[in-house]
């Protein structure tokens, strides 16, 4: 019984992580802004964001797409996109779309 | 034998794959993460991002959500962003209902402050059968979004629509961390102009 309890943590504790795309990761801490992409568009005056989040690496839920984060402030023309990621001991990661544009 | 039995004891109160150092280093550095994650909990870099373009600096102050309607629970976010050759502030914000009622006003209530602004659609999608996810944008003065935030007291928000008025309201403690945070962001962008 405590052989199993003891794999079963094991198992919780390796598999599940909330690993988050990124340009340089932190095992324990992350908060990380980062560029995503460049348009040749000129002007930008507006500015959207979508996020997803993962919880545990078993959970993950959201829109992070650069369409959704467009979508949410009216943009047509899109600038250039950041994406910003956050991420706290594998336990909890949020990955976060921001596109500037007008 | 009674030092034994002291051993045995001492030895028994942590598992096999740990001696008292490690365990000790462990706790420390629980001890330490979790502090600096307090000390670390005002740091307001991580509420907002701003970018250098042609017009000016851009600021953008990710999505609030702490703005509840009492009677639905429904939440109300809103985003704020500000073009620093401009007088005035973008707020993008959504609200859910159980169907389409577009918002006709959107008041910015603190104290006897009252700042109403005009929305425009940005767009209406249906999420499920039962949940509408309006989506608004209006304008406003910085100053007066400087003192919607600057308010001691926590505010309301509230939209007309075309059937009814909904007024959404902010925990006293969720609003002295966000007005803080915003009120700070506002004063750096105010400083910078």
């Amino acid at each position: 019984m405590k052989k199993l309890l003891v794999f079963l943590i094991g198992v919780f504790f390796l598999s599940g992580c909330a690993i988050v795309k990124a340009p340089l990761t932190g095992f324990i801490y992350s908060d990380v802004k980062a560029p995503f992409a460049v348009t040749s568009n000129t002007g930008a005056d507006r500015v959207g964001s979508a996020e997803a989040t993962s919880i545990l690496g078993i959970v993950a839920l959201g829109d992070a797409s650069i369409e959704a984060a467009a979508k949410s402030a009216g943009i047509t023309k899109i600038h250039h996109v950041d994406e910003h990621v956050t991420g706290i001991l594998g336990i909890y990661a949020k990955y976060k779309v921001v596109v500037y544009g007008e | 034998m009674a030092n034994n039995t002291k051993e045995g004891v001492h030895r028994g109160a942590f598992p096999l794959f740990f001696n008292r150092g490690l365990y000790l280093a462990i706790l420390s550095f629980l001890v330490i993460f979790t502090t600096s994650f307090t000390v670390s909990g005002q740091k307001i870099s991580k509420y907002y991002t701003a970018a250098l373009i042609d017009s000016g600096m851009l600021y953008f102050i990710f999505p609030l959500d702490d703005f509840v309607d009492d009677v639905s629970k429904n939440r109300l976010i809103f985003d704020i962003s500000y073009l620093s050759s401009r007088d005035s502030a973008t707020v993008n914000f959504s609200y859910f209902l159980s169907s389409a009622h577009p918002a006709k006003a959107l008041t910015f209530k603190a104290g006897d402050r009252v700042t109403e602004c005009t929305p425009m659609k940005l767009f209406m999608d249906v999420e499920n059968h039962q949940k509408w996810h309006h989506r608004f944008t209006t304008t406003i003065y910085l100053s007066d979004l400087e003192q919607f935030f600057q308010s001691v007291m926590p505010p309301e928000i509230i939209i007309v629509t075309d059937d009814s008025l909904y007024t959404y309201r902010i925990k006293k403690h969720h609003w002295q961390k966000q007005g803080s945070i915003v009120m700070s962001i506002l004063q750096m962008i105010g400083a910078n102009s």
